[in-house]
């Protein structure tokens, strides 16, 4: 399903484009490095989408909705003609990338001339999320040969979120109420992977700035759930998600009246964590709610 | 209260995809669904409902219209196929462009998003929340962001967040971030904003 171009001379290597977009660049520093670690582990060559710009995301999109087709426009230029697909690590720069990819076919109309100008085709670059990327049969086999230990002992809830799933017409998701690429991830690093009902929930997103009351209750709602499960930590692909699960677990539980300690993982860092990256440690105590204390409680300390 | 006879019409013809609620048919999936749902005062549904009754100004000025987390589920769900995501995004730009700010916070964070992308073609996640902040002055603001004071410390400490969260939001750092193309991105973005606001003239 996503061809990725072989270069030359190194087998097994795949290059394609990168599309980091901004939080990778700041709160998700964690995954940015453990996106970087992980594609290395697996052979697979990230090739940076030259001067790209802030996709919009739903912020700007809830102002005015002409401005974020174009900056969507100005991106999908910049990666035609690159190394396909354009990886994205980010589920809401996917989102904003398909669809206005799929609006820019139906009606180029739109695009303001200096975007124009760039001459890409809009609809050359073959948008991808990571997760789905990685989690695809030849990274599951790759993972699985070069894995120097099992996972063993995380209980884990995979939490993919919205954005990369729906709307399915947009994503092209085979499965948006029920994806299971990164349970298929976890289960062939040897983690034990529980089925929740929450998978898809929404954890709030950007509200975390204007109306953090909203965060607290969406994610007060997923960590009830996973705790429920049986789970010890959650997994995802998203930094949006990361950030509402792990950045106030200390203030939400308090106002949930109940502990809760549950590590919120990216699947890069454990696809580190299995395939022994030196860097994992340093990945993992960037996040708020440390995941070290259960690490060392399952016998995987770093 | 008012009802104005006319005001479904208008938003079948005016508001972005307006005119797909006119097959509604009440079920109340979208209620159920939305993850928002106990924090909203109106539902999709009972939006629906006031638009044909003609309450315009109690829908234009409901803050609801501009809650939304662009989740999908609605969209997804709706039996009927109506993508009420983008029928509630509709009316919130459209309540805009009448002059009328449904929801103050929404639109204060969409603004200080919008001012990052616009002086650098990314935004920087250290000076979004203080620019937000600052849309309510500095007393206030300043007030505000203090009650964001502890996270932003450990994301820092954490390498996840770098120092120039306490440089006034408005300056320029070279070299941080700042994409080569940033001239004719602006000259984009301020078409692409008069455009849209001659289209609504």
């Amino acid at each position: 399903m996503h061809a990725a171009r072989m270069t030359n001379g190194q087998e097994g290597t795949r290059e394609v484009s990168y599309y980091p977009g901004c939080s990778l660049e700041a709160t998700a520093r964690d995954y940015a490095e453990s996106v970087a670690g992980a594609a290395e582990l697996l052979g697979i060559k990230l090739n940076e989408v030259p001067d790209w710009n802030c996709c919009g995301a739903t912020a700007a999109h809830s102002l005015d909705h002409r401005v974020t087709l174009n900056l969507a426009a100005r991106n999908l230029a910049l990666a035609a003609g690159r190394p396909q697909p354009v990886v994205v690590p980010c589920a809401l720069c996917f989102n904003r990338l398909k669809s206005a990819q799929a609006e820019l076919m139906a009606d180029g109309a739109a695009v303001i001339p200096e975007i124009a100008e760039l001459g890409g085709n809009y609809g050359e670059a073959q948008v991808v999320e990571l997760n789905s990327f990685f989690s695809a049969g030849w990274a599951l086999e790759k993972a699985r040969s070069l894995k120097k230990r099992d996972l063993t002992g995380l209980k884990a809830v995979c939490y993919y979120g919205c954005q990369g799933q729906r709307p399915p017409a947009i994503t092209g998701h085979p499965a948006p109420e029920n994806p299971t690429g990164l349970d298929r991830l976890l289960k062939a690093l040897g983690a034990q992977v529980l089925d929740w009902p929450y998978k898809t929930d929404c954890c709030g997103a950007s509200h975390s700035v204007p109306r953090p009351d909203i965060v607290h209750t969406l994610v007060a709602r997923l960590y009830e759930r996973a705790l429920a499960a049986g789970a010890n930590c959650l997994v995802t692909g998203c930094q949006m998600c990361q950030a509402n699960l792990d950045l106030y677990q200390e203030q939400i539980a308090q106002e949930m009246g109940r502990p809760v300690y549950l590590p919120v993982f990216y699947f890069t860092e454990l696809i580190g964590l299995a395939l022994g990256h030196p860097q994992a440690g340093r990945w993992l105590d960037r996040h708020m709610t440390s995941p070290r204390p259960l690490l060392a409680s399952v016998g995987l300390a770093l | 209260m008012d009802y104005q006879q006319d005001f479904a019409k208008e938003v079948y013809e005016k508001v972005d995809s307006g005119a797909e609620i006119k097959v509604c048919m009440q079920c109340g999936v979208c209620a159920s669904t939305c993850p928002l749902r106990e924090k909203m005062k109106y539902s999709p549904r009972k939006l629906w409902t006031l638009i044909r009754a003609g309450r315009r100004q109690e829908v234009l000025n409901c803050p609801d219209i501009m809650l939304c987390t662009s989740c999908y589920t609605c969209k997804v769900r709706c039996p009927r196929g109506i993508p009420v995501i983008d029928v509630m995004h509709g009316l919130a730009h459209y309540a805009l462009e009448k002059g009328i700010t449904p929801r103050e916070e929404t639109k204060k964070f969409g603004e200080a998003f919008w001012d990052s992308i616009y002086e650098t073609g990314r935004v920087d996640e250290a000076t979004v929340p203080i620019k937000y902040c600052l849309k309510d002055g500095m007393i206030a603001g300043l007030k505000k962001s203090l009650s964001m004071l502890d996270i932003g410390m450990a994301l820092m400490k954490a390498k996840r967040l770098t120092p120039k969260l306490f440089i006034p939001p408005n300056f320029f750092i070279p070299g941080s971030h700042k994409i080569k193309g940033l001239k004719d991105l602006q000259k984009m973005l301020d078409k692409a904003k008069a455009m849209g606001a001659r289209k609504e003239g």
